[in-house]
């Protein structure tokens, strides 16, 4: 690993865990002031409902879907992710890929060269937020007065699950967001992923008993990570034939 | 005229930020207000129903209140990128215009800060044009349920809300989100004006704009709270009130010209 990329793991490691932070801050706040209005017993899982989102919104009292700022902190993960792993090409204008295709030869390794690693630094992000959320989630359990027993193991393991679809999320965002930079430039393949985050949010929303960004555990993730597997074969299928096909040359031979 | 103006008139960013607006808003109501399932997909052959049902439901739905409220919900997390949008090109002209023509200018920050306003004031118009587009439209079928719907009318006499409710949203949109819109133009510029790439321009704003407002909750220090401007139709704060945040984004604002403007002064000289 050179300088460069061990300087760009550790700067996205650093950023995600102060997220992190910070949004175990925010939650937590939002928790003291419900418990000091209205009786409900409180365990670990709500204060990661309140991070993560679930749309469960009839179950627990303290969610209302009226909030205009219910969706803050999901948003501004995603943003942060969209920002923090497209950086290597967003940064760079559009006449690169160009560049770097008359070199290497092949398109498709062009766009490898151009997302630098994305699948590595998208699991560092993706890791590092999601067990600092969970490692204060236990530190800020503790405080609370009316507590019930958890099972902790269980909630890690939703977690790590949850953590899973904001993977396979972030890689399709990235395919999103690479495809619009391709053909056209890089404010508009920003934009791009902006809308993608809120049509998928909305569809997460309007689905009930299909869960594909939020936290609600209750087919084990397995409807998240299927849906967007797939969304992803399909991306890759639309790349291959859209993104790096190279018509033959005709005019003889050109060695 | 100047070529430069026609260059200026013929842009097509605005017009690009004000359609992608426009789709996001009425795209986001049409789902999050309940109006797609009371139109299409709920049951109405159900016996325990009444004849008239969806008329009950849709009266229920079209009120002022819910169109703005439920249009806004996405939007609130990616507002300004809308104001900043418009004001990309001028990034283009400051790497062509102001640096091939120099010597050319008999007064070259004056020049640029002229430029500087008439992209922040593009910024400003696209926000405040598609909500009263979007308040206009939306005043064919609406009407309003509550007597008073917050701080924000407070400037108003008593029942003015409800016997003009339309009167009282184009105010809110020339008056704060014209305001807001203007700021973050004239973050855009400032951001432009130091860094060389257009994508910084687009992801500064993003990130000050929720990390601010964080720290204003966080704090309950309401210079902070631009957000709570944004959603300035269900607001606890009076109307002054509400302008006080968007007076701190001014200022760094303007801490942002001076210093890009002293950076171009210096490159230029030498």
């Amino acid at each position: 690993m050179d300088k460069i990329k061990r300087r760009q793991y550790i700067s996205i490691f650093v950023l995600a865990i102060m997220l992190a932070f910070f949004s175990v801050l925010l939650a937590d706040s939002k928790l003291t002031s419900f418990v000091s209005t209205d009786l409900y017993r409180i365990n670990g899982r709500d204060l990661l409902n309140i991070i993560f989102m679930t749309d469960e919104f009839t179950i627990y009292p303290y969610l209302d879907r009226s909030d205009i700022h219910v969706l803050f902190l999901v948003f501004s993960f995603y943003i942060l992710g969209i920002i923090l792993l497209n950086y290597n090409f967003l940064s760079k204008s559009g006449e690169y890929y160009c560049l770097i295709y008359s070199r290497t030869g092949s398109k498709k390794r062009a766009g490898k060269y151009m997302k630098a690693d994305s699948l590595g630094k998208t699991i560092c992000y993706v890791i590092a937020y999601s067990v600092t959320c969970y490692i204060g989630m236990n530190l800020c359990v503790k405080n609370y007065v009316n507590t019930t027993r958890t099972f902790y193991v269980q909630l890690f393991i939703e977690t790590l699950l949850h953590a899973g679809a904001a993977i396979l999320a972030l890689s399709l965002l990235q395919k999103i967001i690479f495809f619009v930079y391709v053909k056209s430039n890089a404010a508009f393949a920003f934009m791009t992923g902006l809308a993608a985050i809120s049509i998928l949010l909305i569809l997460d929303i309007q689905l009930k008993n299909w869960n594909v960004l939020l936290f609600s555990p209750k087919h084990f993730f397995l409807d998240s990570i299927g849906t967007l597997t797939a969304a992803n074969i399909e991306m890759h299928f639309i790349e291959k034939f859209f993104l790096y096909t190279q018509l033959p040359y005709e005019g003889g031979d050109y060695s | 005229m100047k070529m430069i103006y026609k260059f200026r008139l013929k842009e097509r960013s605005l017009l690009i930020s004000c359609t992608v607006l426009f789709v996001v808003l009425y795209g986001t109501w049409f789902f999050e207000s309940y109006f797609a399932e009371v139109m299409f997909f709920m049951d109405y052959n159900a016996e325990d129903l009444v004849s008239n049902a969806k008329d009950i439901m849709l009266q229920s739905i079209l009120t002022w209140e819910r169109y703005i409220d439920s249009s806004m919900r996405y939007l609130i997390n990616f507002f300004p990128i809308f104001a900043v949008f418009p004001a990309l090109p001028f990034l283009r002209e400051r790497k062509s215009y102001y640096v091939l023509g120099a010597h050319r200018f008999q007064h070259y920050q004056k020049n640029i800060l002229k430029s500087i306003l008439i992209y922040a004031g593009k910024g400003g118009l696209t926000i405040a044009l598609t909500f009263s587009f979007f308040f206009l439209a939306g005043s064919l079928f609406l009407q309003p349920s509550v007597s008073n719907i917050g701080g924000f009318s407070s400037i108003f006499p008593d029942n003015f809300y409800i016997q003009h409710p339309c009167l009282f949203f184009l105010f809110m949109s020339w008056t704060i989100y014209l305001a807001i819109g203007i700021s973050f133009g004239l973050m855009a510029c400032g951001i432009s004006l130091i860094c060389d790439n257009e994508i910084y321009v687009l992801i500064i704003p993003l990130l000050i704009y929720p990390g601010e407002s964080y720290f204003g909750y966080l704090l309950d220090f309401l210079p902070f709270k631009i957000s709570e401007s944004v959603c300035a139709f269900n607001t606890l704060y009076s109307t002054g009130k509400i302008f006080i945040p968007v007076i701190t984004i001014f200022i760094f604002d303007f801490i942002l010209i001076i210093i890009g403007l002293k950076k171009r002064r210096m490159l230029i000289d030498g």
